[in-house]
């Protein structure tokens, strides 16, 4: 999974968001790091929904411009959630070894 | 004018802009989309931003070519296999011409030296080769862009 869609699979993890605010989001999980673009998020958006990992939550139209809020599906859970723990048991064993003297202390 | 109209006529000449470069997404994207997005790019630009700016453009771009080359839409795998295919097929004729300007000079002169009657049928030849190569590069993107679309009868190939 690239890292831009795990990250807006995370930012909708903990309910929905819209477009600017998936951007937002992602600005703040990664740390100011990941600065997604409209074309990079749309195109991820429109394959996560082809897929079936997202779906549209709900439509708002704010100062005459239209807002669509999109929220994970139960498939785009338990992807995100099965890529977390890939994720978080390869940085375990990482650190593991970066760090013998801690026999399991870091994970 | 007044500050706040222009302001407005700055914010209406950024849209226009980003609407030129929407116009190059699927027709579905931007039945679906095309105001969605337009609302993020004017959230995302820069205060007083009357101009798309090139990193946007760039994005924009490589986003309608991913949505038009591979689409997400529920095509066959055979179809995504297929346009892959293309692609490589537009990318090996690309590393063939590559090949044949690298060393399209050391060939002639080797025939040149081996068998001088030769080297004018050589060098028309390369020409040819040359001159064709373009045209099999577009029409393998072509038979690409078209599949991605969903038309079937791109599935053949220039060979």
């Amino acid at each position: 999974m690239q890292e831009a869609t795990f990250l807006i699979l995370t930012a909708l993890a903990a309910g929905p968001q819209h477009g600017y605010g998936i951007i937002t989001e992602v600005g703040q999980i990664s740390g100011g790091r990941v600065k997604l673009r409209a074309g990079t998020l749309y195109t991820a958006l429109e394959r996560l929904r082809v897929d079936g990992m997202i779906g549209v939550d709900r439509e708002e139209v704010v100062e005459g411009r239209l807002r669509r809020y999109y929220r994970l599906t139960p498939a785009g859970t338990a992807v995100l959630a099965e890529e977390a723990a890939r994720l978080h048991a390869n940085a375990a064993a990482a650190l593991r070894r970066l760090n013998p003297g801690l026999a399991g202390g870091v994970a | 004018m007044s500050e706040q109209a222009i302001q407005t006529a700055g914010q209406a000449r950024l849209e226009r802009g980003y609407r030129r470069i929407l116009a190059c997404y699927p027709r579905s994207f931007q039945r679906e989309n095309e105001e969605e997005i337009l609302a993020v790019l004017l959230d995302t630009a820069a205060e007083g931003q009357v101009r798309v700016g090139l990193a946007e453009v760039a994005d924009l771009i490589r986003g309608a070519l991913r949505m038009r080359l591979w689409p997400a839409a529920a095509r066959p795998r055979a179809v995504r296999a297929a346009v892959t295919l293309m692609l490589a097929g537009a990318a090996a004729e690309v590393a063939v011409v590559f090949t044949m300007i690298v060393t399209a000079g050391r060939f002639k002169a080797a025939v040149a030296a081996r068998d001088p009657p030769a080297a004018h049928a050589v060098a028309v030849h390369l020409g040819i080769d040359l001159a064709a190569a373009p045209v099999v590069i577009g029409i393998w993107l072509w038979l690409a862009w078209a599949n991605g679309r969903g038309q079937d009868w791109a599935r053949t190939g220039p060979g």
